[in-house]
């Protein structure tokens, strides 16, 4: 018995030097990526404990922790707070009609891209609707409002011709279909990228045999296209579930010019811009109470992430965790 | 998974432990190798001054100093002013913007923590600053254990009478001229105030262009005529404090604003506009009348865009184009808000000697007295100027001119330094390049309604001292996010969006929070 | 429909002119709104575009133009003359290129050691940069931690900390664990060391990604102004966003400015813009076709 136990011990201490000496390179490799995590992501973590202090500039971050401690009171005021569960419930809204439109506009972005049958064409219209992407906040908002404002170039064509002016900037719900429409506008074409690739995979077998028995195009679409993408798609949509939480602060803060927007900021006021307030100061929230938010927001965030890859595992998907 | 995320964040714990270096708190005087003592600064109006003329050299070997100057972005002021409080990297003199709404998150905590060093007890060896902080308004207010833990920076260190801001109404007279509907003198009642701007609309609708807009923070301007106090808390007779959005007199103000903006007379984008958007509509000549803080370089800003934009309209009389309305409200009264005769703060870095901030009350001291007035205006006599019979002269060689015979700006680091401690409209009649006709136009109004003010013609909203500068916990709290709240709820009923009825306006304002905090400042001011 | 009958059928279809090839109704619907799609995209840079070329004069009388009656160049000319805006353009293209090159290298060892297999920790490592996509400590100790590491007011602030964006490493991670691993083990039995196997196989053959990668990071750092605008104080290291911003917000009348500036027109904010865009709008076209495969694999191998 103390034999055979020793052995194991042996073999394991050998298997472990063996595994070593053989990984040494990778290991090397991932030593620069340790080091940076530790420093720019690891150190500051201990700063999450701000949330239960009232916290003291002078007395930093450790000091806060261990003379000015008030336990789960940040968390009571922001709970109490007026604006927190206003913020709390546009978050959710916007989040999730972000996603599902998200994906929507992608899909059919591809199909549309896909079905186009001028090659060249296609070529130039993918490289037009990706662009949008990258190009940030700053400048999309700024596009926008002098366009589509009461006096923008837009309402003035339709004035000029007689029409009734479209407010988009003063109807909360009219605003929210812009914060949906822009992110469409921005992103529907970069996101289609991996689902046209997606179609591109699938055999082309499968449309000719669909051909060879009659099927129409929205036949072959509907019973060929759309199956080869779901696994995809379901994994997507997975994905950015965790996304939910963010729901575009960038794109919020800049089309509401700084979020002063008066008629419009009740209905996109998000987690995100609470914290931001807290942060710039200017505010009546506390740091403290500043980062009692954003640590709500991520063990929020992360639970609903859990949340969902348990459900898709459960459906028989496959999770990312 | 749930193992290494615990080993994890035992891991940044300890390493947050050993990474915490203990923050030194004062930084050691340092000096050049010529031995002045180095200090920085920062501050908003330094703009793209970096230091190096021989003026600031000149004040720089007479106090055996060396600045060095930092600015900040006018769009991210005070997140930097936070990021840098926060992780105690002030600069040694530095700037933030302190309202009543940010009172108990900055200056109050700032005090109680002693992020701010405060200024000594006995400022007797610097008369002028002296006279500046007794002439301060509310600077009791601005007192915590008796002590001051910034310098106010005065709007005008030669005049402190002026308790009212310059906010009025400026149109186009020419434009007024034209459609018949001008008046005397610039003096309007009401209802003909009306009838221009309708005159106005009905001459402006075709081109896209409108009536009348507000500077988008001070939209709907209506109700200043109306109501008692510019905010939150009222006074009823008993004089016990009352929601001022439900008032009677906020009401009327509020449904006129609403009638303005049916009747289309307002620009509709007031909402949507950032910063300076209504400004811009104004000098391209899209709005007939604006309602606008004119203060001189806002007035001139404006004058000298007008200018611009109207290069090839024949016959352009510019100070036509941007006449101060005088327009009395219902009650034949002018109005106007009261303000303190300061703006922003300018503190001193806890973390410096008593040597550095006495060395720099001294030059403060010296740019407030007549000679160093004197300096940062015009620069070194029998160089820049000269005094002929007791009269400053400037000498044409050292002032070019520009090609339109003005006299071109030339830095004088002097003048910035001063910003420091004043905003510099005291030095506007002295300097050169200032605009002799604005100033001259703006001064004239100013006293019209100093006098309207004696003769009892001029109503000055403020809200008392006691509950503007409050801090007790649920105000401190909540009243950033109730005024929030309450524009928000203004800007809807006008626009009739969302809010129909004055009921429904009314009852968004009978809620707990707003209980809670009446309540309390109730009881704190012993109402 | 069968497998088999699959199989049989493509030898006969091939051939044959399918009717899928007639351009129908349906194409003519497609290419509308791929084409309107593609205007509503295209429209706003014209527009802003025309802005830029307008006189303040016109401008001021008609702002909803199509076109403009007057063309100048006039607020090119000043941003071109505007010294900052080159000087955001140098820091900005150090960004570009240093930045860029320091955050591939680091990303792309990191996503490769992470992709092979079983190595001692491997597990270990992954999970621990997973949480951080999760839970950050927020702004005040990073500031501290940048404070600490004498970074404050130094272009290294801009660069360094962004040496590995997690979503990048792990695009990378997923494209190279998705390359067969014959391709390893056939090396190894021709003798070729770990280096050699990274930098003459498996990096050759993943250009797309690296492609796409290093446009994540290239756009990000000409897109870079938050750290310099928190920590950075000195004008000279300011970036070009930075500067465009600050084009854009001069003043705000609610804080009173002592030293009347000259405020900038409509048409000069449109052409600092347009400036700020116009080398991304040339260079794009032609990285484009390179990351479509990238992307793809992966993001969804993930």
């Amino acid at each position: 018995m103390e034999k055979v136990l020793i052995t194991t011990k042996q073999s394991f201490k050998f298997s472990l030097k063996k595994k070593f000496l053989s990984s040494r390179f990778l290991i090397l490799m991932i030593i620069p990526a340790i080091i940076f995590y530790a420093i720019f992501n690891y150190i500051p973590m201990y700063g999450v404990l701000v949330a239960f202090t009232k916290y003291s500039p002078k007395l930093g971050i450790m000091g806060s922790i261990f003379n000015n401690w008030i336990g789960f009171a940040n968390f009571q005021v922001i709970f109490n707070f007026d604006g927190f569960w206003i913020a709390f419930r546009n978050t959710m809204i916007i989040g999730t009609i972000k996603v599902v439109i998200a994906f929507l506009s992608a899909v059919l972005t591809a199909l549309l891209i896909n079905e186009l049958r001028m090659k060249h064409y296609k070529k130039f219209v993918q490289i037009i609707v990706t662009f949008p992407h990258f190009l940030s906040w700053v400048i999309v908002a700024s596009l926008f409002i002098l366009m589509f404002s009461d006096t923008g170039s837009i309402n003035h064509m339709i004035a000029q011709s007689g029409g009734s002016k479209i407010n988009l900037f003063s109807d909360g719900k009219l605003f929210l279909s812009l914060i949906f429409s822009t992110d469409i506008w921005k992103e529907a074409g970069w996101s289609s990228i991996i689902y046209i690739a997606t179609m591109a995979g699938i055999s082309p077998d499968l449309y000719e045999a669909a051909d060879i028995d009659g099927a129409s195009r929205l036949q072959k679409i509907w019973h060929i296209t759309l199956p080869g993408i779901k696994p995809t798609a379901i994994l997507l949509l997975i994905m950015s579930v965790g996304g939910v939480l963010s729901a575009g602060f960038d794109q919020i803060f800049n089309m509401t010019s700084s979020l002063n927007n008066d008629l419009v900021i009740d209905s996109v006021d998000i987690i995100d811009t609470l914290i931001y307030k807290a942060c710039v100061g200017g505010s009546s929230l506390t740091q403290g109470q500043g980062a009692a938010l954003g640590l709500f927001k991520s063990v929020f965030g992360f639970v609903l992430v859990i949340v969902t890859d348990r459900i898709a595992k459960a459906c028989g998907e496959r999770g990312i965790i | 998974m749930r193992k290494s995320i615990l080993l994890l964040a035992a891991t940044s714990m300890a390493l947050g432990l050993l990474t915490v270096s203990g923050c030194s708190n004062n930084k050691k005087d340092k000096y050049t190798k010529d031995g002045k003592l180095m200090v920085s600064m920062r501050n908003l109006y330094f703009s793209s001054y970096k230091g190096g003329d021989s003026y600031i050299e000149e004040v720089e070997n007479k106090f055996k100093l060396k600045f060095s100057f930092e600015t900040y972005d006018w769009a991210n002021w005070e997140t930097q002013v936070t990021g840098s409080i926060n992780g105690q990297n002030m600069e040694d003199v530095f700037h933030a913007n302190i309202d009543s709404y940010n009172f108990a998150t900055t200056y109050k905590f700032w005090a109680e923590e002693e992020l701010v060093k405060p200024l000594p007890e006995d400022m007797s060896k610097w008369p002028n600053i002296q006279t500046v902080l007794e002439n301060t308004s509310n600077i009791e207010s601005l007192k915590v254990n008796g002590r001051l833990y910034g310098l106010p920076i005065a709007k005008n260190t030669t005049d402190y009478s002026t308790s009212f801001s310059p906010f009025t109404y400026i149109y186009r007279r020419d434009w007024a001229k034209k459609w018949g509907v001008y008046k005397e003198n610039d003096e309007y009642t009401w209802a003909e105030f009306e009838a221009l701007l309708e005159k106005f609309k009905v001459e402006l609708a075709p081109y896209n262009k409108y009536a009348l807009a507000d500077v988008e923070w001070g939209f709907p301007s209506i109700p200043n005529f109306y109501k008692q106090v510019p905010h939150c808390f009222a006074q009823d007779n008993t004089g016990k404090y009352v929601c001022n959005y439900t008032t009677d007199e906020y009401v009327a103000g509020l449904n006129k604003s609403q009638d303005f903006m049916s009747n289309g007379w307002y620009h509709p984008d007031q909402n949507s506009a950032a910063d300076g958007v209504m400004n811009a509509k104004y000098y391209s000549n899209q709005v007939g009348v604006l309602y606008e803080n004119l203060s001189y370089s806002n007035y001139i800003a404006l004058k000298n865009n007008l200018r611009k934009t109207n290069v090839d309209t024949p016959n352009f009389e510019i100070n036509d184009a941007i006449a101060l309305m005088k327009i009395k409200g219902e009650n034949n009264k002018y109005s106007l808000e009261g303000t303190d005769n300061w703006f922003s703060m300018t503190f001193f870095d806890y973390r410096i000697s008593d040597n550095k901030q006495e060395k720099m009350l001294d030059v403060l001291d010296w740019l407030l007295s007549e000679e160093g007035t004197r300096f940062s205006v015009y620069g070194f006599e029998g160089y820049d100027y000269d005094v002929v019979g007791g009269e400053v002269v400037i000498k044409p060689e050292a002032w070019p001119k520009d090609t339109n015979g003005e006299y071109a700006p030339k830095d004088n680091g002097a003048s910035y330094l001063r910003n420091l401690i004043s905003l510099g409209y005291d030095t506007l009649e002295m300097n050169p390049l200032t605009d002799k006709d604005a100033v001259d136009y703006l001064n004239a109004w100013d006293a019209e309604m100093k006098t309207a003010l004696a003769n009892n013609e001029l109503r000055v909203l403020k809200e008392t001292s006691e509950v503007m500068w409050l801090t007790t916990q649920k105000k401190s709290l909540n009243a950033n996010n109730m005024r929030e709240t309450a524009l928000k709820n203004v800007m809807k009923y006008v626009y009739k969006n969302g809010i129909t009825t004055i009921d429904d306006f009314k009852s968004k304002f009978n809620n707990k929070t707003w209980q809670e905090v009446l309540d309390e400042i109730n009881a704190a001011t012993g109402h | 429909m069968k497998k088999a009958a699959l199989k049989r059928l493509p030898l006969i279809t091939r051939d044959r002119p399918g009717p899928s090839n007639k351009f129908g109704t349906m194409d003519v619907v497609i290419f509308i709104i791929l084409t309107l799609f593609a205007l509503s995209i295209i429209f706003p840079f014209y527009y802003l575009f025309v802005v830029s070329i307008t006189p303040q004069h016109i401008y001021a009388n008609n702002p909803s133009l199509l076109w403009t009656p007057e063309i100048s160049f006039e607020a090119y000319k000043n941003v071109i003359e505007d010294k900052n805006i080159w000087n955001g353009l140098g820091i900005t293209l150090i960004l570009l290129f240093g930045g860029t090159a320091y955050q591939m290298f680091f990303t792309v060892i990191t996503g490769y050691a992470l992709s092979r297999q079983n190595w001692l920790g491997k597990n270990f490592v992954m999970n621990m940069i997973l949480v951080t996509m999760f839970f950050g400590g927020g702004l005040i100790p990073y500031y501290q931690l940048i404070k600490s590491l004498g970074m404050m007011n130094t272009i290294w602030v801009m660069i360094i900390p962004g040496a590995i964006d997690t979503f990048n490493m792990l695009l990378m991670r997923n494209y190279f664990a998705s390359l067969p691993k014959e391709l390893e083990e056939s090396a190894r039995v021709d003798g070729a060391n770990d280096v050699q196997i990274f930098v003459k196989i498996f990096l050759p053959l993943s250009l797309p990604m690296l492609a796409t990668v290093g446009l994540f990071f290239a756009v990000g750092n000409w897109n870079s102004w938050y750290n310099g605008m928190l920590f950075n104080k000195d004008p000279q290291i300011r970036t070009l966003q930075q500067v465009l911003q600050q084009i854009i917000i001069t003043t705000s009348s609610s804080i009173p400015n002592p030293h009347p500036e000259k405020t900038n027109t409509e048409s000069l904010k449109m052409a600092a813009i347009f400036f700020t865009i116009l080398p991304m709008m040339c260079f794009y076209p032609f990285l484009q076709r390179y990351f479509v495969k990238g992307i793809v694999v992966g993001a969804i191998k993930g």
